[in-house]
């Protein structure tokens, strides 16, 4: 009887491998098997300034000390020759839609799992897939081919431990690992526990007070105590995973599926100190939020605020629940306030984020006695209307004219980059 | 300090003063009990600021010999004690005679019986300061009519402290005609009252909590003096002190929302329409609004509601009276249920300007109304 072959393909250093793609001047040189070959590039999220953060990096600018996240005069200072561009962020969507194109081509389950991973899925042993690595393989030397861009492609027994498999490809010459259902458990309990994927500070607790070093020792313990000490779910699903089974399936649909809230977030281009600053921001965002809930036809009651500190280092993501169903940014900006004054600690803010969930479709409107809400809901279609034909910039708040305002800024950005 | 009284007048006063005192505090001696005891009698107060409860119990007369009419006192002076253990001690002594003496500035003894206790409590001179009844009464009011004004409005009050002034209710007083009034921006109360004299004063918003908690310490047949001073109410009886503040704002024009004419009416039997509304709530409570959809006919009046992932559920209802025009319209089935249990009347009459109007509940019999639930429709697209 066939079984599944479950796969996790993975973009080496994406955005940062499409920027040297794009120029004739290092392609030549490069060879898919030796990514020595490549440049010291950066992708950095604004070279202008030296505050800018690194968002992607060669194998190459790896090697000599430079990470992601890191701040682009920090990188500098490791390696003085690095080349730093700026980021393309439309280039880089329409090249993952395309990888996507082309995996689907190969295998007839797929589901996109982020810009650059991709899950997929096939029957094995079957006519068309007699060998899992000459399949990968396949696709990996057309990734090449076609985009220049190398992959790393782990494959198991099902999504979960393709994920793990994946890592685990990392020391694998070739960049391909396949563990057969056979061998799957056995492999993944020689892994140290850390490499369980997912688990966040629970790797943490597992080694410390259940004194697991490998995944192995996590399968061994009983269910029991790590349903105790993790709640039920979580303990069922470390048990589970340690005993290498994950039951979820590949969705090729997953980014059809019906929104269950919508949230905006933007990194700002220095650090915020200032609240007046920080709530323009946020009453930008809650903005953009709001039109998306809108054209979803939606209306939600749960607030989120997330902010991220100096360094893109600590932060905190409060939410609220509201007694009423909104989507109307004037109701809600008081709310994300008293969010912002509860618990914003007056530390420097990098980054913003603003979310509604908890959505219902706008069918019903509860009138007020203090509010027009008909006339705002007319007010609200017609603004978004303007919005869509003459751009966001063509109608917007005085506040947007503000110093703190990213208005402007981020409408020539995509997921918060240059274009 | 040293008094004697009998168990249960002790407990009965120290569980009225308890109620102001918060279990938890950032102040520790606000989680304590303020004993005073002088040539009027004892005095047991208690406050987190926001609100005040002083209780007072008489001094015996040297003649009567029933311990349960007041206390005697052998040493004038004060004490602190921890509130809840206090209140808590009282309530299982039984019936007998307590006698408390305090040993040093913290440390208070109570001797009941066979019982003997010391509780440690705070130097009372790190008390706050407690307010005073003035020497102007603004109002009396009988205890049944002003907790019946509470109880009847509170239930719309907001609970949204983004609008504080909401969260109150709005008092004023016209030519000794009393105005209740709360809202939460759905729906609004007013409720009015004759006073025995001819009072004026301009609108005050007391906070839906403290009025709670008066509500609690109130006996239905005592008269209530109230006073107005700065920032703060007091309500007087001759058993105890109420203090609280007002809210502090502007409380939103309310004066042009209730209609004064209204095309549409209908009377329904309160009880009825009550206990079909509860059923209809089992399915609106699962939509977004709880929206329960209303049919006004002559003939009938039907309750709708729709949800998604349960069902429906129609209810239909005999008018004992209607004139005007048949109208549909939708609204909070939770909303119109509070306001229907609140009207307090057998027969209620549901009086209606358009779908998109508010509408009001009044009692079936009068048309000048002394008190208007009025609840705002949802409007559906």
């Amino acid at each position: 009887m066939s079984q599944w072959v479950y796969g996790l393909v993975d973009m080496q250093s994406f955005y940062a491998s499409i920027e040297v793609a794009s120029r004739p001047e290092y392609a030549l040189n490069r060879r898919e098997e030796d990514d020595r070959t490549d440049p010291p590039l950066v992708v950095s999220g604004d070279p202008a300034r030296r505050s800018g953060v690194i968002l992607a990096a060669t194998p190459e600018a790896k090697r000599l000390g430079v990470q992601n996240a890191m701040r682009l005069g920090e990188a500098l200072q490791l390696a003085p020759h690095l080349i730093v561009v700026r980021p393309h962020m439309r280039l880089y969507l329409e090249v993952s839609v395309r990888i996507q194109r082309v995996i689907q081509s190969i295998f007839p389950l797929v589901e996109p799992f982020s810009v650059d991973e991709a899950f997929f899925a096939f029957p094995y042993p079957s006519a068309l897939f007699p060998d899992p690595i000459a399949a990968a393989r396949r696709l990996k030397e057309t990734l090449w081919d076609v985009f220049r861009v190398r992959c790393r492609i782990g494959m198991g027994p099902n999504k979960w431990m393709a994920k793990v498999i994946n890592n685990q490809a990392k020391q694998h010459p070739g960049g391909i690992l396949w563990w057969p259902q056979e061998e799957a458990r056995a492999q993944l309990h020689r892994l140290p526990v850390e490499a369980m994927w997912g688990l966040r500070k629970r790797a943490e607790v597992l080694k410390n007070e259940f004194h697991c070093q490998t995944i192995g020792d996590v399968a061994a313990l009983p269910v029991h105590p790590l349903r105790h000490r993790f709640g039920p779910a979580w303990g069922t699903i470390l048990h589970r995973w340690a005993n290498g089974e994950d039951g979820s399936p590949v969705d090729a649909r997953s980014f059809d599926v019906p929104h269950k809230g919508y949230s905006n977030r933007t990194t700002l281009p220095r650090d915020f100190f200032d609240r007046e600053e920080i709530a323009v921001v946020i009453l930008e965002l809650l903005d953009e939020v709001c039109y998306r809930v809108r054209r979803a036809n939606q209306q939600g009651r749960r607030l989120s605020l997330s902010l991220t500190y100096e360094r893109l280092q600590g932060g905190f993501l409060k939410t609220k629940t509201l007694s009423f169903y909104s989507n109307d940014p004037d109701e809600l900006y008081p709310q994300a306030l008293a969010l912002l004054d509860r618990w914003w600690e007056g530390c420097g803010v990098r980054a913003v984020s603003v979310g509604l969930d908890r959505l219902a479709p706008a069918q019903t409107q509860q009138l007020s006695l203090f509010r027009h809400t008909e006339q705002r809901r007319r007010l609200l279609a017609t603004t978004d209307t303007i919005h869509e034909r003459y751009g966001e910039t063509s109608l917007m708040r005085a506040s947007s004219l503000l110093p703190g305002s990213q208005l402007r800024d981020r409408t020539l950005r995509i997921g918060g980059h240059s274009a | 300090m040293e008094i004697s009284t009998e168990s249960t007048l002790l407990a009965g006063a120290a569980q009225l003063a308890n109620l102001a005192i918060p279990s938890r505090s950032t102040m520790p001696t606000l989680t304590a009990m303020l004993l005073a005891a002088d040539q009027n009698g004892l005095t047991l107060s208690g406050t987190d600021l926001d609100i005040s409860i002083q209780i007072h119990l008489p001094l015996l007369p040297q003649t009567v010999t029933d311990e349960r009419a007041g206390i005697r006192l052998y040493q004038p002076g004060k004490a602190m004690v921890p509130a809840q253990t206090f209140v808590d001690l009282l309530r299982r002594l039984p019936a007998t005679i307590v006698r408390l003496h305090t040993s040093d500035n913290e440390t208070t003894h109570l001797q009941a019986g066979r019982t003997q206790a010391q509780l440690r409590g705070f130097d009372p001179q790190s008390y706050p300061a407690l307010p005073t009844f003035p020497s102007h009464v603004d109002f009396q009011i009988n205890a049944d009519l002003l907790s019946s004004l509470i109880r009847h409005s509170i239930y719309a009050v907001a609970h949204d402290e983004l609008r504080p002034m909401l969260t109150g209710l709005y008092f004023a007083a016209k030519d000794g005609q009393l105005t209740v009034i709360a809202t939460d921006s759905h729906r609004l109360v007013r409720l009015t009252a004759a006073l025995d004299t001819p009072v004026s004063f301009p609108g005050l918003v007391l906070p839906a909590r403290s009025l709670q908690e008066l509500d609690r310490a109130l006996d239905a047949q005592e008269q209530v003096e109230v006073a107005f001073v700065h920032n703060q109410v007091l309500f007087q009886t001759p058993r105890f002190l109420f203090s609280s503040r007002l809210l502090d704002g502007q409380y939103p024009d309310t004066s042009r929302i209730v209609p004064t004419a209204y095309p549409t009416y209908v009377v329904v039997d309160a009880n009825e329409m009550g206990a079909a509304l509860e059923r209809v709530i089992l399915i609106a409570r699962e939509n977004t609004n709880q929206v329960v959809r209303l049919h006004i006919a002559p003939e009938q009046l039907r309750l709708s509601a729709v949800s998604p992932t349960l069902g429906q559920v129609e209810e239909e209802l005999l008018p004992l009276q209607f004139e005007g025009q048949p109208l549909d319209l939708a609204c909070n089935a939770h909303y119109l249920a509070e306001a229907l249990r609140n009207t307090t009347a057998e027969e209620v009459r549901i009086s209606l300007t358009g779908p998109e109007s508010p509408f009001v509940l009044t009692a079936g019999e009068v048309t000048q109304a002394d008190a208007v639930h009025l609840v705002l429709p949802v409007r559906i697209y």
